[in-house]
């Protein structure tokens, strides 16, 4: 085999269906922030360019090497986390940003990618074909390897990202086949937090009787705020559920058709202040309505279906740990952002991919989408 | 090389068969929880649509109300004496703010406000609080130097009067809110004020109005404007002279009022102290009121000539009555009336011209009781005038059931009149014996021309015959002679028939009279056709207390001003001063004024030429075609000429023709078409 043809057959086998779903997407939030923020399309046009360097670049190195890679990458990040405890850039009440001269990086974007290459290293590396189901002693490896990133995350604080990140490494410690003796016990801590905020937010009480709280009075007010707000959404609507409220009457409003390009008036006078970032798709849904809101869930479907699919054909474990990781990463992401953006879900602070402003979230969505195509294009590679 | 190997080894076994399987769950898992999402974008955009589109609509247009641009007030001929403005005021959203208390002290030393109540009012807001309202520019640039995000300006209306203290008490006081307080901006503050809207603008997050339509809109929601009666020049005039016979005779307090009697009219009203309106703060207590108006009080001799004419109306007496005047000293029971000087018998005539109160007693106790209270009412005594102004006072005519009190309520004690109504009473002479009713509102037309109040002349009744008031004018003549009480407000020029008073002022502590006095004058004038009624009173003069001396030189300021002024024809010929030699009893000598050395009427001049540079009297027709109607009649307005208005829209006609010369005041017709935008 020549290496023209080889390469032929590489760029043949790229997971082209991820690649346009993902361009269109590209696409479509350009044209959104256009409306959204007027000024910062053009900013985000050139992170879309540094997100496709990257991309090319990323597939272009040999999968063995990013393997190889993964554990320094790993301790990269969590060494760039910890060092932003000490030297990091407030905005937002958040310590989420490094500066390094003119950039502005959010090592938390990056450590996301790392955590899955991790975890899929971990996976390869420790497959034992005789017993392939993991039990309790045989996970605290791999939990340890999550838990770590997640609570460096969650300590910034950035409650959005870690808690996407933990349900990445759940859907990848699910992947990886565990004993059912772990999924009853999983399935015993869901029904047992489900309880307690059962107990302590909505159980009825009677009247003049004060309510027996377990975990509730731990919390912070704010904290506390978000959850009861999230299970009574009509309740305080200027304070705790103004931006639930706010979101879901810009998507609402939009109805079937949408209000038109530019014409949103929720958007226009800035009654969402995240509105070009974490509120992206009320935007989106508010303008153009309903029926642009099913193609740009089409759209994150392809992705998702591809990716799934770059997993389903990749050559070995490794392969299909990180597929599957980053289609878990892109999709409890935008399950969790357009989850919050309806009202399905709290509002914690989120991104949705590929649509959202913001040169860290691009860059390490794109990444991502190259690591794929990487897999994908060197699967019949010996 | 080892790795290689295995996963080789391993693509054909069982393990890769279940990591599809895996991928698969994966992916039913993944794409049913997208579908949730999707199901929950149904619900929202199809299913809720209606109830949530109202929601955003409620809070992003409902909420908003822009005020009106307040409407403006303007004297006969047009020049504005209350306007609207544009201001800057300053506003924060202190939800973006990490340390209240510290930007609150640090915008309260910026911007010279009040520490405590600023955080107060930061403290309260949530995402709204007014740092300064109506800033000065230097502020508004202050406030931008700080360059905080969370700062902003937003243009709100401001009050503002050109004329400054001219008519201040009349147009009285709008507060920061821009409601009226006080004077006509409180008791047209319904007209003035227009109609908010709440339909055109959108509300942002933060409470900002965003106007979204033109210009044409914003004409529409504008106040009506007010025309008042009042001459601007004459108001000066009353002003300046009123202020110096305050001044120069260390009164507390004065009156004046110059009225049209033929119609009604109130072309001038003024008090002393003054204040200006756009610092009312400053001014001192009391200075705020409008006198004129507001306060009764016991007018004195000025009151006979009502006696005089209702006693010759009733037949009770006639010109050539003789009435024994007692030498100076009348006992009624227990009580005695006295005059200044004495005097024997008298014709009723005589006894105006020197103001004898026994003669005047003699008078009402000849009327009877009731028929003098009945003509007192006639004219207009003890009834409030209705001139728009709050606060009118009513006076009182107590039924004189003693003896005395007939004989003192002949003479203008013991019962209590306003400036305005005194001005109406002797209108009522002036006129011939027909009472006008006194108005000072001539119109109010709303933005689109239609008149929402048009007060013409109202000849409200008849207060005595004709001949009578006649002949009491006539009477009244001989005052400013030389024998009279008044030869200080002869003029040269015009005839002139007028009435001294010098009340007693009630002692409100120790009950009964006190040495204090109210001197007042009252002049017709020319008194065989008469233009103007002047009334000036001064309130405890402390150098001279007699009406003569204290009041009618200002008199004779005011109608030196106003007479040419009104275009009235001059009585006589401007001779050689005919001897008017000071009087015997009160003798100052008079000085000789010539008028060009009138500091008032030079100022009057001084004013006229600044302001109105075309030849006296005459404007050139502004061009009004395609002018909204509202635009239309401001500019006339302001050319000193009077809109009429035909149909609605814009102007497609006018007559006179644009750029003709006419007289000032002339009515220019205006045909409109087309729907109002």
């Amino acid at each position: 085999m020549d290496l023209g043809a080889q390469r032929q057959r590489m760029i043949m086998q790229a997971p082209w269906g991820v690649l346009l779903a993902s361009l269109a997407v590209s696409g479509i939030g350009i044209y959104n922030l256009m409306s959204a923020a007027r000024s910062m399309w053009t900013a985000q046009a050139a992170y879309i360019g540094v997100g496709l360097a990257v991309l090319i670049a990323v597939t272009l190195v040999d999968i063995r090497f990013i393997q190889s890679a993964a554990v320094p990458v790993y301790l990269l990040n969590i060494g760039l986390l910890v060092l932003l405890k000490f030297i990091g850039t407030k905005a937002k009440g958040a310590e989420s940003w490094l500066v390094l001269g003119p950039l502005r990086v959010q090592p938390a974007e990056f450590m996301k990618i790392g955590m899955v290459l991790m975890m899929a290293k971990y996976f390869h590396d420790d497959y034992r074909p005789a017993s392939p189901s993991y039990g309790f002693l045989r996970l605290i490896p791999p939990l340890t390897l999550a838990v770590v990133p997640t609570l460096l995350v969650l300590v910034q604080p950035d409650l959005g990202t870690a808690l996407m990140m933990t349900f990445t490494a759940v859907t990848l410690i699910a992947f990886a086949r565990v004993k059912w003796t772990v999924v009853v016990a999983a399935g015993v801590i869901g029904l047992l937090s489900a309880a307690v905020i059962w107990n302590d937010f909505a159980r009825p009480v009677p009247e003049g009787e004060t309510r027996t709280t377990l975990v509730r009075h731990h919390l912070k007010k704010h904290q506390e705020g978000r959850i009861s707000g999230w299970l009574d959404p009509q309740s305080d609507l200027k304070g705790t559920n103004y931006h639930s409220m706010q979101s879901k009457i810009a998507v609402g409003s939009g109805g079937f058709s949408g209000k038109g390009w530019k014409e949103g008036t929720q958007t226009a006078l800035r009654y969402l202040p995240e509105q070009h970032t974490d509120f992206i798709f009320s935007v989106w849904a508010e303008e153009h309505g309903f029926l642009s809101c099913l193609l740009l869930l089409v759209l994150y479907g392809v992705i998702l279906v591809g990716s799934l699919g770059v997993a389903h054909n990749s050559r070995d474990r490794f392969g299909a740990f990180v597929a599957v990781g980053i289609a878990a990463m892109l999709f409890w992401q935008v399950f969790e952002n357009i989850g919050m953006v309806t009202g399905l879900l709290p509002v914690t602070g989120i991104t949705l991919p590929l649509m959202s402003y913001g040169g860290s979230s691009m860059v390490s969505v794109m990444l991502g989408i190259g690591l794929l195509a990487n897999i994908s294009m060197r699967r019949h590679l010996f | 090389m080892r790795d290689l190997k295995r996963t080789a080894a391993a693509r054909v076994d069982d393990p890769t068969r279940w990591v599809r399987l895996r991928v698969s769950m994966v992916g039913v898992v993944f794409l049913g929880l997208l579908a949730a999402v999707f199901a929950r974008a149904v619900q929202l955009q199809v299913r809720e649509r209606e109830r949530l589109r109202g929601m955003a609509q409620d809070q992003y247009v409902r909420d908003v109300e822009i005020p009106a641009r307040r409407g403006d007030i303007f004297d006969r001929r047009g020049v504005a004496l209350a306007q609207s403005v544009d201001v800057d005021s300053i506003w924060v959203d202190p939800s973006q703010l990490l340390d209240v208390k510290l930007a609150s002290y640090e915008l309260a030393k910026k911007l010279d406000v009040d520490r405590a109540e600023l955080y107060d009012r930061m403290q309260r807001a949530k995402r709204f609080a007014w740092v300064k309202r109506q800033a000065r520019p230097e502020d508004v640039a202050a406030a931008k130097a700080l360059g905080w995000p969370m700062l902003g300006i937003m243009r709100e209306p401001r009050r503002f009067y050109p004329q400054r203290e001219l008519a201040a008490h009349v147009i009285g006081l709008v507060g920061t809110d821009g409601h009226g307080l006080d004077g006509l901006e409180l008791a047209f503050e319904d007209e003035l004020s227009g109609d908010p809207t709440t339909r055109l603008g959108f509300r942002d997050a933060r409470g900002r109005k965003l106007l979204t339509n033109g210009l044409e809109d914003v004409t529409a929601r504008q106040g009506a404007a007010v025309t008042l009666t009042l001459d601007r020049q004459l108001q000066y005039v009353t002003e300046r002279a009123l202020e110096s016979a305050v001044d120069g005779a260390k009164a507390v307090a004065g009156m004046a009022v110059v009225m049209d009697p033929k119609t009604g009219e109130i072309l001038a009203l003024a008090n002393a102290p003054r204040f200006n309106p756009n610092a009312p703060e400053k001014s001192a207590p009391g200075a705020l009121r409008n006198r004129s108006v507001t306060d009764a009080f016991e007018p004195g001799s000025t009151f006979k000539a009502f006696v005089v004419a209702a006693a010759l109306d009733a037949h009770a007496i006639t010109e050539s009555s003789t009435f024994d005047c007692e030498k100076g000293a009348w006992a009624i029971g227990k009580h005695v009336v006295h005059d200044t000087h004495p005097h024997d018998v008298l014709t009723p005539g005589k006894i105006l011209q020197v103001s004898s109160n026994i003669g005047a007693a003699k008078i009402g106790a000849a009327l009877g009781r009731e028929k003098l209270v009945d003509a007192f009412s006639r004219f207009g005594f003890a009834e409030k005038p209705d001139l728009g102004l709050p606060g009118a006072a009513r006076g009182s005519i107590p039924f004189p059931r003693a003896e005395i009190s007939l004989a003192t309520q002949s003479y203008g004690q013991g019962l209590t009149a306003s400036a305005i109504q005194l001005a109406a009473g002797y209108a009522a002479l002036a006129n011939g014996g027909t009472y006008m009713k006194p108005y000072l509102v001539s119109k109010v037309v709303d933005p689109d021309g239609v008149v929402l109040l048009e007060n013409r002349p109202t000849a409200e009744r008849r207060a005595v015959s004709e001949k009578a008031a006649k002949a009491v004018i006539s009477m009244l003549e001989s005052v400013v002679e030389k024998d009279g009480t008044a030869p200080k407000a002869r003029m040269d020029e015009f005839r002139v028939a007028g009435k001294t008073g010098t009340a007693q002022k009630v002692d409100t502590v120790a009950k009964g009279y006190s040495d204090k006095r109210i001197a007042s004058f009252i002049g017709v004038v020319p008194a065989e056709n008469p233009r103007a009624v002047i009334v000036v009173i001064v309130d405890e003069p402390k150098t001279d207390i007699y009406g003569g001396l204290v009041a009618a030189p200002a008199f004779k300021e005011i109608a030196t001003a106003a007479m040419p002024y009104l275009g009235a024809q001059p009585s006589r010929a401007p001779s050689a001063a005919p001897a008017t030699v000071a009087s015997a009893e009160k003798p100052a000598p008079r000085p000789k004024e010539p008028a060009a050395k009138n500091p008032v009427v030079a100022a009057i001049e001084a004013l006229d030429t600044v302001t109105e540079p075309i030849a006296a009297g005459v404007v050139r027709v502004p061009d009004l075609k395609g002018k909204v109607s509202r635009q239309a009649v401001a500019m006339l307005l302001g050319a000193s000429l009077e809109p009429r208005l035909d149909g609605s829209g814009r102007v497609t006609s006018q007559a006179p023709a644009p750029g003709s010369l006419v007289d000032r005041g002339t009515r220019v017709t205006l045909h409109l078409a087309g729907n109002a935008p």
